[in-house]
């Protein structure tokens, strides 16, 4: 279960600060990159998971990710574990 | 009776000394020693020199010396291009702790916080396996590759492994040597405790005052290659690897044998198999920890090897310069002993002032100032065999020539 007070914004900025964090090119963070381009892996996925989860008590299924591939569909994701 | 040679076309390393094989042997004939304040850290050694921050963070230290010294062995070895099929390329290289300091930085983070905060690269970070496995991503080289645990041993073990996927023609080259990184205070505490380390932090090997070795870390990699096809290519070749010998004491987890007499096994072994007698070697490269029991059964073992030939040969030990660097030991003195035969210099025991005589340690261990490597038979080639023996009895010996 998500805090209420958890804004979008707060989670995107920190999906984005973490990915950089892991060594992704901060120039290349734009919604339509592919994580395959972004060199994002299931290591990098899995690290951001528990990221969110220590800072926002967001609880990430890995096997929502199955089909994620670019930022912009993987942010979507876990910014709608907010509405969970 | 010799199984033939293989050719040395690369060397590199990153030893407390500095970064580089040349760094390592012009320092150590100078009679630099990198060891200070109880350890030989590789103290101007910068990831970011070398890797991105992907890179750096996806590899543990003793990963990324491996590669640091790879990239210096590959490139001068070949240059921009390997000029082999990659998947007759094979990389075996020796490891003793693996990746220590994460490892153990998880551990606790499961003990204090929960599962919830164990980092998913723990497993592929400290792997022992993951110099191999990077280095094979980074140059597409798609021939076996793994990696070999005996202690103290480890690279040695690498080294003569290689030797015989040569000769056994499973590879055009092999990539050995090894790799260590464990200056925590957890790792350095454990060596502590099992009576192995120098309680005042000086490296004395041989030297009637030592008292335990003084932990290192780094690398040291060679490229092994067919003598054929390195002939054919117009490969520059440094030196050769002619023989490996190995043997186990079979008689304390951590003590060595105390006649020495099954690690005289090992070298007699290695110069049998490189077709060479006593009287051939012109330069031992000594395991040489400076504890008391492997500098005595050492020169035991030495003496029961050359007989005569043991009371003259120069006798040194690259970790009285660069401590003890575990599982990387043998590949960083593989690389020392080579740059050695081609400078035909035996550079010095940096910290022997006394032999101990007491104990028979009466041999030529090289102290004070270096000593030349002369050829002894007549074909103007220089000889060495390089010593490693391991907690857990197992001994290996290379020999080298140039």
């Amino acid at each position: 279960m998500a805090t209420q007070s958890v804004t979008k914004e707060q989670v995107e900025k920190k999906i984005i600060d973490s990915l950089v964090e892991f060594g992704a090119d901060p120039d290349e963070m734009k919604p339509e990159a592919t994580l395959e381009e972004l060199e994002i892996d299931s290591l990098d996925l899995f690290e951001l998971g528990q990221i969110l989860n220590q800072e926002f008590g967001i609880e990430v299924d890995p096997d929502d990710f199955e089909n994620v591939k670019t930022l912009g569909e993987a942010q979507a994701t876990l910014v709608g574990y907010l509405d969970k | 009776m010799s199984g033939g040679p293989a050719a040395i076309t690369g060397v590199g390393a990153v030893t407390p000394l500095g970064t580089g094989a040349e760094t390592l042997y012009e320092k150590w004939a100078e009679g630099v020693c990198g060891l200070a304040d109880g350890v030989g850290a590789c103290r101007d050694y910068e990831p970011t020199e070398y890797f991105t921050k992907k890179e750096a963070r996806r590899t543990d230290r003793f990963v990324q010396f491996a590669i640091v010294a790879c990239d210096e062995a590959i490139e001068q070895a070949w240059g921009g291009e390997c000029p082999y099929d990659p998947s007759r390329v094979a990389c075996v290289l020796g490891v003793s702790m693996g990746g220590s300091e994460l490892m153990f930085k998880e551990y606790n983070n499961l003990q204090e916080k929960g599962p919830q905060w164990v980092s998913p690269l723990t497993v592929p970070v400290t792997m022992p396996n993951a110099p191999p496995a990077v280095l094979a991503m980074k140059y597409g080289f798609h021939g076996e590759a793994h990696s070999i645990a005996s202690a103290c041993a480890s690279s040695a073990q690498a080294i003569g492994v290689g030797l015989r996927m040569i000769r056994l023609d499973e590879a055009d080259a092999v990539i050995v040597g090894g790799a260590e990184a464990c200056l925590t205070d957890y790792i350095l505490t454990l060596f502590r405790n099992a009576g192995a380390l120098s309680r005042s932090g000086n490296c004395r090997p041989f030297d009637k005052k030592r008292d335990g070795f003084v932990m290192g870390e780094g690398a040291g990699i060679m490229i092994l290659e067919k003598p054929e096809e390195a002939d054919r290519r117009g490969a520059s070749v440094l030196g050769e690897l002619v023989g490996y010998g190995s043997s186990t004491d079979g008689h304390h987890l951590s003590a060595p044998e105390e006649s020495g007499r099954f690690a005289a096994n090992a070298m007699g072994t290695a110069m049998k198999d490189g077709g060479l007698t006593a009287e051939d070697v012109s330069y031992v490269n000594a395991h040489g920890t400076s504890t008391q029991a492997n500098d005595a059964a050492e020169t035991a073992a030495v003496k029961l090897a050359l007989g005569e030939a043991a009371k003259n040969v120069p006798i040194s030990s690259t970790k009285s310069v660069v401590g003890h660097s575990i599982g990387a030991a043998g590949g960083v003195e593989a690389v020392a002993t080579l740059m050695s035969l081609r400078n035909r210099t035996a550079p010095p025991t940096v910290g022997l002032d006394e032999p101990d005589l007491e104990q028979g340690l009466d041999l030529n261990y090289v102290p004070g100032s270096p000593q030349a490597i002369e050829a002894q038979n007549g074909n103007g080639r220089v000889v060495a065999l390089s010593n490693s023996f391991a907690f857990g009895g197992h001994n290996a010996t290379v020999a080298l020539t140039a």
